[in-house]
């Protein structure tokens, strides 16, 4: 792999103009990517920002919120049509991830560029592992459930094989990773798709296409729940973050349009190998204790 | 749904105009993102955005794009909300509630 310092300076002396358009054209890439794999383009943007541009990791984690924000804006309102994302199970989970996020963002002061590189190649090794491991399929999906009942966390989904009817698990155990989900995204201004995932298809036996978009429309609830406090210390600039708002959105829209038409499974095992080779190399610099 | 799709492409082109204004009067400036400094407080305050976006230049105003794009998702869980109003489902009224003034707290209350 190319020494990242190196890859640094030759971008960094660069003036406004192409760097801007570098940018944008790098976040273009970033969202297609991101829409096409389903793990969201902030994964790949903070350490795309920090190794390959040398950008200082407080903004990378601001311009990267927005991104988290973008995509979900870009793609959200394309699933909701679609009847597979359950608004209820988003906005009980949101009452988590949203606490989880301000309690994140307000505990990121404490621990020093180091750990948060480490954390964050640590989250992107996950990313790859839940990628690689496929949705078992869950007998379970629809036992009677006192807690979902009650909180009416249950529904419909269309699928190949007719519509099927689902019933939320082990709510308890779905919630409190909501809350660490919520955390890692305030912490590191990412959107922590793949620990909703997580939580929804494994921990609480919701069908996949359930879990993935409900997650696509909760990510930008739980970026903004930190954005405000991001804003505040300063992080957000607005010369990163525009190009990446815009490069980023365009992507997503150009993904979701891409989607029917690209081999899903090829293209995931080589984001996969991506995402983990990057989660190598945070946790590498973050050891080396150079976690600009 | 349609009208958080007007509202993200509004915060878009709101940026976009910005970037290109800053980019004809500051392009050849050279960036300074390695170390970092934080932004002045004009661009940190939500108040100060809304208010006084024609003042910094085009950098308030890409500024006020960004705040409009995160509001996007507070709007829809207001959006919700009223959905759940006028279904009468009172406990989801007061989740998304929850939820929604949470938000709008952490949003305006720390960039006061």
């Amino acid at each position: 792999m190319v020494p990242s310092e190196q890859v640094a300076i030759l971008i960094m002396p660069m003036t406004e103009i192409p760097l801007t358009l570098l940018l944008f054209f790098a976040s273009i890439i970033a969202g297609i990517f991101g829409a096409l794999s389903g793990l969201g383009g902030g994964s790949i943007l903070t350490p795309l920002l920090t190794l390959a541009f040398g950008v200082d990791l407080r903004y990378a984690i601001g311009t990267s919120l927005i991104s988290v924000i973008a995509t979900s804006s870009g793609s959200a309102s394309a699933y909701l049509k679609e009847g597979y994302t359950n608004v209820k199970l988003a906005i009980f989970l949101a009452l988590a991830t949203t606490f989880g996020a301000i309690a994140g963002a307000m505990s990121a002061t404490y621990f020093n560029k180091s750990i948060l590189s480490i954390i964050f190649g640590a989250v992107l090794l996950q990313s790859a592992w839940m990628s690689l491991k496929p949705s078992a399929p869950k007998e379970e999906m629809n036992a009677p459930n006192k807690t979902a009942q009650w909180l009416e966390l249950y529904g419909t989904c269309p699928t190949t094989e007719g519509v099927i009817q689902y019933r939320a698990q082990n709510v308890p155990t779905g919630f409190s990773l909501m809350f660490l989900a919520g955390w890692l995204s305030g912490l590191l201004g990412i959107g922590s798709g793949a620990i909703k995932v997580l939580a929804m298809d494994r921990a609480m036996k919701l069908p996949f296409k359930v879990s993935t978009t409900t997650s696509n429309f909760m990510i930008g609830i739980t970026a903004a729940a930190s954005a405000g406090i991001y804003l505040s210390r300063g992080y957000i600039d607005p010369i990163l973050a525009a190009p990446v708002m815009l490069g980023v959105l365009t992507g997503s829209l150009i993904g979701a349009k891409l989607l029917p038409k690209v081999q899903n499974k090829i293209l995931r095992s080589i984001f996969t190998v991506l995402v983990a080779l990057i989660g190598i190399q945070m946790i590498s610099k973050g050891l080396r204790g150079g976690g600009s | 749904m349609k009208l958080l799709r007007t509202f993200t492409a509004i915060a878009a082109l709101i940026v976009l105009i910005g970037t290109l204004a800053f980019l004809y009067h500051h392009g050849d400036m050279i960036p300074h993102y390695k170390t970092f400094s934080g932004e002045p407080a004009s661009l940190r305050s939500c108040t100060i955005i809304i208010e006084q976006f024609n003042q910094h230049g085009s950098l308030g105003v890409i500024q006020l794009g960004l705040l409009m794009l995160i509001f996007n998702p507070i709007l829809r869980v207001i959006l919700s909300l009223v959905s759940f109003v006028h279904e009468r489902n009172w406990k989801y009224v007061i989740i998304s509630g929850i939820v929604a003034s949470t938000l709008l707290y952490s949003l305006l209350s720390s960039a006061g």
